[in-house]
């Protein structure tokens, strides 16, 4: 399918590139479709790796709305969450990759990058499907800082 | 908004298959005991307020909506042009390294 996105202009979406969203995520329970496109890597001081440890996700029913969202392992490599796999479908442990919301805040002219570690996101690979998750755990915060980069308008 | 007054141990049914205990009581706290179907969300209120407005920053419709920030590529040149970015198979993943 093709799609008009504000941020990436049309894009064509594969079936298989699709992620369900059976629940929406709070504040977007319109949102069960999404793709999630390449951004590149978390700014570090370090080598860059080769793979993207950041992604947008895409709302495909409303090109206007996208999510910008990292691998967690790479900035916390101590964030050890525990999921209810059954509670979501999924069958398999492996089927499991963690994702978590970006938020950018402005601050003297730089723009500082919080990762929402409170409430992951949850893709399950075999039903192509995704979950927001809130964790019980409050040692995960809702804005944790990770990284900040010059800000470009 | 209903109000109904209970008993420590007395429950409340909140339509076919949702209901509401209250375990205990003391002056300024109480224990409340919930039974709900797994696609029910169950969540402190100050907790889901707090994701709900992350969620609304994160999708640019806070305070910080015209920023574009300039990200650390690993292929220099695709990701800063629009036209170069492309689905992803999500397949592809990085799994958790232990």
């Amino acid at each position: 399918m093709e799609i008009h996105t504000r941020r990436f202009g049309t894009i064509t979406v594969q079936d298989d590139e699709q992620l369900d969203v059976p629940e929406g995520i709070p504040g977007f329970r319109a949102m069960h479709r999404v793709v999630l496109m390449g951004a590149g890597a978390v700014p570090t001081e370090g080598d860059i790796p080769d793979e993207h440890t950041m992604f947008w996700m895409q709302d495909l029913d409303n090109g206007d709305l996208a999510f910008l969202c990292i691998v967690p392992w790479g900035p916390f490599p101590g964030y050890d969450l525990e999921i209810d796999e059954a509670e979501l479908g999924i069958e398999d442990e492996g089927d499991v990759r963690i994702l978590n919301l970006v938020t950018v805040h402005r601050a003297d002219n730089a723009a500082h990058l919080t990762a929402n570690l409170r409430a992951p996101l949850v893709v399950d690979v075999r039903h192509r499907r995704l979950h927001q998750v809130i964790l019980s755990d409050s040692r995960w915060a809702v804005s944790a800082p990770f990284a900040q980069t010059p800000a470009v308008r | 908004m209903l109000v109904l007054t209970r008993r420590t141990g007395q429950s409340i049914r909140v339509g076919d298959d949702i209901v509401i205990t209250v375990l205990e009581a003391t002056r300024d706290q109480v224990r409340i005991g919930i039974r709900a179907p797994r696609a029910v969300g169950v969540h402190r209120e100050e907790v889901y307020e707090e994701i709900l407005v992350a969620n609304r920053a994160s999708a640019g419709l806070g305070p910080d909506l015209s920023i574009e920030i300039d990200i650390t590529e690993p292929t220099p040149g695709e990701a800063t042009s629009p036209a170069a970015s492309h689905p992803m198979s999500f397949a592809a993943l990085p799994v958790r390294q232990s």
